[in-house]
């Protein structure tokens, strides 16, 4: 890297150090910002009550007691011990909902970021940096963005839908569709940013003087300057997962994404708006989309911080 | 009961021809507009040819359908004359959709200039208790009573407000709790919100029940996946699993439908067996499938050679898994209904797969869509539907064997569920030349039952009614579920 040698290495005194890793002055950049900790600490937490929360807990999610008698009676319950967030409109368990909703949506919400993430950052890599490919890879950026996303996410659900979900089955089917037509979806954002960035970076003196002592494109591309966009892409991709978690649950809705039995937070929240005699069925999912959403936004904004060479140690 | 008419015409007080191709209806003497003109039969005939004028595209028009001429011999008669024998002929001129306009009033506005009178839409010259005193479309309108109406001692109100826009909740609200208003009609809220708004004492929530059946519908036909496009969903192949009636019993036993009303309707439902729950004439008494029977559809399975030999919970025969795709239309109370009924099925071995179609998608018959109600890509589907009016011979002649949707008439017949029996088919053709009441209401009965319990085509779960909030306040509101609601507003008191 061009920046390894930055004058706080040295102390006043002129005593070396001993060497530090990269990773390590990015986490005490990172400690510094208040927001991104607790963000941090809040999402660990949500991925913990997800991932572990099932085996500590495990009341009924899914499968209605076909006792109808059992189940009329067990139908909108407040917060009780048996069921620390009430049940459902047919007595389900909310907080077994939350955990299996939430391992779906945050699996959505990640996967389909990182696919818009890395699609976009090649594209805007290659778009920048090769001045031939840019004029007909931004043209092609510029299509997806004028494309209107719901009916292109439609029509790809509904041309793949059935050949995906008979090949991978019904839930994991419409996992991979979700996720990829998200992500097919959601890069240009990504891709005009980074390419942006790359325009600027290459004319730089570090890139030349890289290219000067002859390391190829894809060595100056790779040590030279990814790192350096790195901080706009993290920004874009911390929106991006907020952006995933809401569109899966209007694509719950409209019948194109999961099972309507199959809960997501998304499709909680669509489920219980309609009935505000219980507002409780509401606040939960959505507060845990409102709270990933802003933990993942303040994570984003303290690693662009820290990983921000120029802001690092001040 | 004839409002404006002398008496009801029928064929023994001579008002309908013998051979039903003629109906003669009196006005009563004396009879004036609410501008104080008199109300004469030019006026009717003026009405039919207004409706009915080519370029005119009235909303009505099926109203006077099979109208071969209308005479106005004198000035208190009219004579419709029909273009074959009509076994039902009060259509044109009856209920609340079908008034008669003032001759004098619409002259100008026949054919293609119907749709630019404005001032004579929005303040029509009825014979009705108020008349229009200000429009606003979809906001408010007010009426006064009418000075001409024709029992001087009528209406009771002065004045009346109708507020348009909002939801039903808000509607309901705006008696139940705030007593803002005195009458909503079609407040379909939940049962919670109905027990709540009733605890707030300002008014009561009435319900009347019309012919709107929730049900689920079976495919007869195969909407395998495998299959061609074109060829699926078609009487080419024969569904696997539902061809044997014996599953489809057990489907419907497997239900408890006053569970699904008690989570979905509340008042406003009541459990079901019947296609055509109404009117009493038509319906039939078949309460057999109200009861849940979990263990008799199990054996009934079992019986039908559906025994589950593996042990995954899931019966299969001939190593065909028990296997449904149940899909309906996006709906909070639908996909409750789902869920619960998926338990049902899979208690009973059945795995279930559900799936929930934007309702305008679902209901759109676009044929161009794999996911609309008539192509029934799936194996079961559920949804709502009734008849016009209080006949049910067009609804129950949907399923005939040529009304079959298909590839051929681009998906849009009615009979949803490939339905064909012969002897079916013959028993429609006797009901349309049927004219004696008592035994249409017999034929009626019987088509419906071969749809229902005879062959489980059609599983009725619900009987959706229609609920209207009132004031406590006002008296004299009889809910009619047959015309307008405003029906008899005439007679609506202030309770002191």
């Amino acid at each position: 890297m061009t920046d390894t040698t930055r004058p706080d290495d040295v102390s006043a005194e002129g005593v070396i150090e001993a060497p530090r890793s990269q990773f390590r002055d990015v986490w005490d950049q990172f400690r510094t910002h208040k927001g991104a900790m607790v963000g941090l600490f809040v999402l660990v937490s949500l991925i913990a009550f997800v991932l572990i929360g099932p085996f500590l807990w495990s009341a009924e999610a899914l499968k209605v007691d076909p006792d109808p008698a059992k189940m009329m009676l067990g139908r909108n319950k407040p917060p009780s011990w048996d069921h620390p967030l009430g049940t459902d409109s047919v007595s389900l368990d909310i907080l077994a909902r939350m955990m299996l909703g939430g391992k779906v949506s945050l699996a959505v919400g990640l996967v389909a970021m990182l696919v818009a993430v890395f699609l976009g950052t090649f594209i805007g890599v290659l778009a920048g940096y090769f001045r031939r490919l840019d004029g007909p890879l931004m043209r092609l950026t510029d299509m997806f963005l004028s494309m209107p996303l719901l009916p292109l996410l439609l029509v790809l659900t509904f041309l793949y839908g059935p050949w995906v979900k008979g090949m991978l089955g019904v839930v994991m089917g419409s996992f991979v569709l979700i996720v990829v037509g998200i992500g097919l979806t959601s890069w240009m954002t990504v891709a005009r940013i980074v390419r942006g960035q790359v325009l600027a970076l290459k004319e730089r003196e570090f890139v030349l003087a890289a290219r000067s002592i002859g390391t190829p494109a894809r060595r100056i591309i790779l040590r030279h300057i990814l790192p350096n966009v790195l901080s706009p892409v993290m920004v874009a991709a911390t929106l991006g997962i907020a952006n995933a978690i809401i569109t899966e649950s209007v694509l719950s809705f409209l019948g194109q994404g999961f099972p309507p039995d199959f809960p997501t937070w998304g499709s909680m929240l669509n489920k219980a708006k309609d009935n505000l005699t219980y507002p409780m069925q509401m606040i939960w999912p959505g507060l845990a989309i409102s709270l990933t959403v802003l933990s993942v936004n303040y994570i984003g904004d303290g690693l662009r911080d820290a990983l921000d060479p120029r802001i690092r140690g001040r | 009961m004839a409002r404006l008419a002398v008496e009801v015409p029928t064929v023994a007080n001579g008002g309908i021809s013998e051979d039903l191709t003629q109906i003669t209806w009196k006005l009563q003497p004396g009879l004036v507009w609410s501008d104080g003109t008199p109300v004469t039969s030019a006026d009717a005939k003026f009405t039919y040819e207004y409706c009915t004028h080519p370029e005119g595209g009235c909303a009505q028009a099926a109203r006077y359908e099979g109208i071969a001429s209308i005479e106005t011999p004198d000035a208190e008669t009219v004579v419709i004359t029909f273009v074959a024998p009509k076994p039902n002929p009060y259509q044109a001129f009856v209920g609340g959709t079908s008034p008669i306009l003032q001759a004098a009033q619409f002259a100008n506005c026949l054919g293609a200039a119907a749709s630019s009178c404005n001032e004579q839409n929005f303040k029509p010259i009825g014979t009705g208790p108020f008349v229009v005193k200000d429009f606003k479309v979809n906001d408010v309108v007010e009426l006064e009573a009418n000075p001409n109406y024709r029992d001087p001692a009528k209406p009771a109100f002065a004045t009346m407000t109708v507020k348009g826009g909002g939801d039903a909740v808000a509607a309901a609200r705006a008696v139940m709790e705030t007593g803002e208003f005195d009458y909503a009609w079609n407040t379909q809220i939940n049962p919670e919100m109905q027990a709540q708004m009733s605890a707030a004492g300002k008014g009561v929530l009435l319900n009347g029940f019309g012919t709107l059946v929730e049900r689920i519908e079976m495919n007869m036909t195969d909407p395998s996946p495998a299959l061609a496009e074109g060829e699926r969903s078609t009487t080419k192949h024969p569904h696997p699993i539902l061809s044997d009636i014996k599953v489809r019993k057990a489907l419907s036993m497997a239900i408890d439908r006053q569970a699904l009303v008690d989570i979905g309707y509340g008042s406003a439902g009541r459990a079901s067996c019947n296609l055509v729950p109404a009117p009493e004439m038509f319906a039939s008494p078949n309460t057999d499938c109200i009861a849940q029977d979990m263990d008799g559809a199990k054996a009934l399975l079992e019986e039908a050679g559906w025994t589950d030999s593996d042990g995954d919970g899931v019966r299969d025969k001939d190593g065909v898994k028990l296997k449904m795709v149940y899909q309906t239309s996006t709906n909070p109370v639908r996909q409750d209904f789902q869920v619960i009924i998926k338990a049902w099925w899979n208690e009973l071995g059945v795995e279930v797969e559900l799936k929930n179609i934007d309702a305008s998608v679902f209901f759109g018959g676009d044929a161009g869509s794999p996911d609309t109600f008539q192509k029934f890509y799936s194996d079961v589907e559920m949804y709502a539907n009734n008849f016009d009016g209080t006949d049910p011979e067009p609804y129950l002649a949907q399923y005939l064997c040529d009304k079959i949707p298909g590839p051929d008439n681009q998906w849009q017949g009615e009979n949803i569920n490939r339905f064909c029996d012969p002897a079916y088919d013959a028993l429609v053709a006797e009901l349309a030349k049927t004219s004696d009441m008592a035994e249409r209401g017999k034929i009626a009965i019987r088509l419906n039952e071969m749809l229902t319990k005879d062959s489980y085509v059609v599983v009725p779960l619900v009987d959706r009614g229609r609920l209207s909030a009132a004031s406590n306040t006002l008296g004299g509101v009889v809910l009619n579920t047959w015309d307008t609601e405003l029906w008899n507003a005439q007679d609506w008191f202030r309770v002191k």
